[in-house]
């Protein structure tokens, strides 16, 4: 089997090691007393207050843009926003029947996940039969690589759940299609690594990618999987993390409905891989808190500082604690530090100048599109200024810049087409009086075009006085 | 901002700024064994006064004096001019040079990290054009002509060497300056050697420029600074003038320009100032090529033996245009 070998194929240039930290095996965390289940602010919540729900019931309808959203645990709900639904927990996790779906074609998978509420686990929550829907790839990429140096949960499930990984892998080759089968794994990763290789069937091809942030960026991946640059659509390549094929194979084998994920902890450099029922409260997984302690969920590098009440969604990979402040940002004193871990080759340090203002054109040459927000030139600023926010921001106001001109120039367009609509009406009629006056001077009484003109015009004329009689009378009535 | 990022600390400006100090250690003993008492009354003058005028500029500008000052750059910047200066130039001389590198050119165009002229060589290229005749009198080295302290210290605050009684036997042409009078005179080669002949390349000076590269090196195991520079700088100078050897047949010493003057002070700790280079990897490439052309077209053309400073100066103002030409090169569609 020639194609099952994990090898390293290419490489890119920048990026960040970090020593990773030791971990444990995957505990299942208890189940929480009240789990809030995030709900979308459109969807339509199919359940009430005072409602006895079951583990795996759906609390929202499915539709093609959002995916539904279950019951994580059994119990009593007990109150409704906007955008959660809290249900108090008996404790008993009776688990809810699902309907078992016959799945023939590309649209029964995709109905399927949509009902089982199934997101990209990798940190983003983009809904799978979404992305599904978006492409007919040739390949499929599997991110087996972690997304951030202080993330381990894919590398746990890998090492204690691959032969579902792998089925799950499975799933998601015939639910997209796909004829070829990547998964991109770091080399430091040794016990996971095995394990994979240990179920891997022919026609997948395992490959070692260097252990270096930001290897399992998607972009990042690719180029070092293929050597194919650019984004993955334009490579007609769809990526899914584990994880969410492990969700995959639970769905499709197991009838069960994404209601917990696999979360990181790292406290005081101690790291734990939790089973958390979606809808926890992050505080009932962490020892007591102090008040000036951040909690921050999607990893160091790209993670943001969430409230200590937030709730564990399908989107947190981690949950990082932060004591000390970030250090006030001075002016950039162009070591070009920045540049040197770029993976993307960009030139941050220029990029940032221009981003203040920020100079669109500038920045569109400088390939701010290119950026994949790792994060990367931040970590290393001796300036601590925080680059990827910034350049995030820049690319926001260009968006907003960019849709407010599009709907400029569809006004300005809109305004000539109804100018030269009139103009062309003006001309129209100019032509038609020319031609009547034409008709008008020749001599000929008896000219049979005169004749009829003028008969038009007496009746025309008559017409306009017999309504405008009738509007007459018509006020005199009322009077 | 909400985006949180925080992960190995990278080196500090104070942190580097500690670094290059500890670099700059064997050179500052070799220059101060080079030129006796009045190096070392330079170098205290030059840190008192810049620590002074730092302290007032962050006062005008209503910032915090302590962090300001703690961040050393004041100190690196007072050393640097400090060991350009000849020995027992009148006080004002070093303070002036300091004022005007502090106040000028770092605090007028936005402290440090707006600054586009490097600060010592805008000091330091202000006096040397205000009293070119102070500024060209070196003591005979070593020891600076065993000059002793009270003398030096008497000196220094009564109108420079001049004040003693017997200044014109104590002083010495430096090695490039030795050079450039025999190129003029179109000597052989061989003459000027001899004429400057030390243990490898040039006496005295040769001393002080390797105790330079190996605080250089030193640097850049240390990451403080980037090989880009230097390497670019020394490469293009040996080659600009090892072309014009070839070309006209002129008895240039390629040892003394290597190893006499400042050379390899610029090359390592002046033009390596990332504030007023280029940024980037190919602009640092492109600014260190362009410092070499210069001191090469200085040294030979030019008016001054010992060019650093003007070149440096010359090769920040074209900063900008490096940089544009840089995203040009680094544009979508070529390449990567
Ligand atoms: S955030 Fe953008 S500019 Fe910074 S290192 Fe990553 S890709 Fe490069
Ligand atoms: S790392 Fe920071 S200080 Fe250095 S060039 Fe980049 S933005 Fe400027």
């Amino acid at each position: 089997m020639p194609d099952t070998q994990a090898h390293q194929q290419h490489s890119v240039r920048g990026g960040l090691y970090i020593d990773p930290l030791p971990f444990g095996e995957i505990e299942v965390a208890p189940l929480p007393a009240i789990a809030h289940i995030p709900v979308d602010a459109k969807s339509e919540i199919s359940v009430s207050v005072g409602d006895t729900v079951l583990t795996g019931q759906p609390v929202t309808t499915c539709n093609d843009q959002i995916v539904a959203n279950h019951a994580s645990v059994s119990g009593r709900v007990i109150s409704i926003t906007q955008n959660t639904v809290s249900i108090q927990s008996d404790q008993l996790d009776t688990p809810y029947l699902c309907k078992v779906q016959s799945l023939h074609n590309k649209n029964d998978y995709q109905q399927l996940f949509r009902s089982m509420g199934l997101v990209g686990l990798g940190g983003a929550a983009f809904p799978v039969d979404k992305k599904l829907n978006s492409l007919e790839p040739t390949t499929l990429l599997i991110n087996a690589a972690e997304c951030d140096p202080a993330i381990y949960c894919d590398e746990a499930l890998m090492q204690e759940r691959s032969a579902k990984v792998i089925q799950g892998i499975e799933i998601a080759i015939v639910a997209s299609g796909a004829k070829k089968c990547i998964i991109g794994i770091e080399d430091n990763k040794s016990k996971a690594l095995e394990q994979m290789k240990a179920h891997l069937p022919d026609h997948m091809k395992l490959i070692c990618v260097p252990a270096i942030y930001p290897s399992g960026a998607e972009k990042t991946l690719l180029r070092l999987c293929t050597g194919k640059t650019g984004a993955l659509k334009e490579n007609d390549t769809i990526c899914f993390n584990v994880a969410t094929c492990y969700a995959m194979y639970q769905a499709v084998s197991k009838s069960r409905p994404l209601i917990s994920r696999i979360v990181t902890i790292v406290e005081n450099a101690r790291v734990r891989n939790l089973e958390v029922r979606i809808g926890t409260p992050v505080k009932e997984l962490l020892t007591p808190l102090e008040r000036s302690t951040s909690v921050v969920c999607g990893g160091r590098m790209m993670g943001r500082v969430v409230t200590q009440d937030h709730c564990v969604d399908k989107r947190t990979n981690s949950i990082l604690l932060h004591t000390d402040n970030h250090p006030a940002a001075t002016p950039c004193i162009r070591c070009g530090a920045c540049e040197e871990v770029c993976p993307e080759s960009l030139l941050p340090q220029h990029l940032y100048w221009h981003a203040t203002t920020p100079d669109t054109a500038k920045l569109q040459e400088l390939k701010l599109d290119q950026c994949i927000e790792c994060g990367c030139c931040d970590a290393v600023c001796p300036s601590h200024i925080p680059l990827a926010g910034l350049f995030n921001s820049a690319k926001r106001t260009i968006e907003k810049e960019e849709t407010e001109q599009h709907k400029a120039a569809l006004a300005k367009y809109r305004y000539e087409k109804h100018l030269a609509r009139q103009s062309e009406k003006t001309v129209r009629q100019r032509k038609q009086l020319d031609s009547k006056t034409e008709i008008l001077k020749t001599t000929n009484a008896d000219n049979e075009a005169k004749k009829a003109l003028i008969a038009k015009a007496l009746q025309r004329k008559k017409n306009k006085r017999a309504v405008e009689t009738d509007k007459k009378s018509d006020r005199d009535s009322t009077l | 901002m909400n985006q949180f990022t925080s992960i190995q600390s990278p080196l500090s400006v104070s942190q580097t700024m500690k670094l290059v100090l500890l670099a700059l250690l064997p050179g500052t003993l070799v220059f101060t064994y080079l030129n006796g008492w009045g190096a070392i009354i330079n170098i205290v003058l030059s840190v008192i006064s810049a620590l002074i005028f730092e302290a007032v500029a962050q006062k005008l500008r209503s910032r915090t004096i302590t962090t300001a000052l703690s961040d050393f750059s004041a100190v690196v910047t007072a050393i640097l001019i400090a060991l350009c200066l000849p020995p027992l130039i009148p006080w004002w001389i070093p303070v002036l040079a300091t004022g005007f590198s502090i106040l000028l050119a770092k605090h007028a165009f936005g402290g440090i990290g707006n600054n586009i002229f490097n600060p010592a060589m805008v000091g330091y290229a202000i006096v040397l054009i205000s009293f070119p005749a102070d500024l060209s009198l070196w003591l005979q080295q070593p020891v600076g002509g065993s000059v002793s302290f009270n003398e030096a210290i008497g000196a220094v605050f009564r109108g420079g060497l001049t004040v003693l009684p017997n200044w014109d036997v104590l002083t010495g042409a430096t090695a490039l300056d030795q050079h450039r009078t025999l190129v003029l005179q179109d000597s052989a080669l061989a003459e000027i050697e001899s004429q400057t002949k030390g243990l490898f390349a040039v006496a005295n000076s040769e001393w002080l420029n390797l105790a330079y590269l190996v605080g250089g090196l030193w640097m850049f195991k240390k990451r403080v600074i980037n090989w880009h520079i230097p390497v670019s700088f020394l490469g293009t100078l040996l080659l600009a003038m090892a072309l014009h050897k070839l070309l006209s047949d002129s008895p240039l010493s390629l040892s003394v320009n290597l190893f006499g003057g400042a050379t390899m002070l610029g090359a390592f700790f002046i033009a390596t100032d990332p504030v007023s280079a280029a940024a980037s990897v190919r602009g640092r490439i492109i600014f260190g090529a362009m410092t070499g052309l210069l001191v090469y077209l200085i040294r030979v053309y030019g008016a001054y033996p010992d060019s650093i400073a003007f070149a440096i100066l010359l090769a920040n103002c074209t900063v900008p245009a490096i940089d544009r030409l840089d995203i040009w090169l680094n544009r979508p569609g070529n390449g990567q």
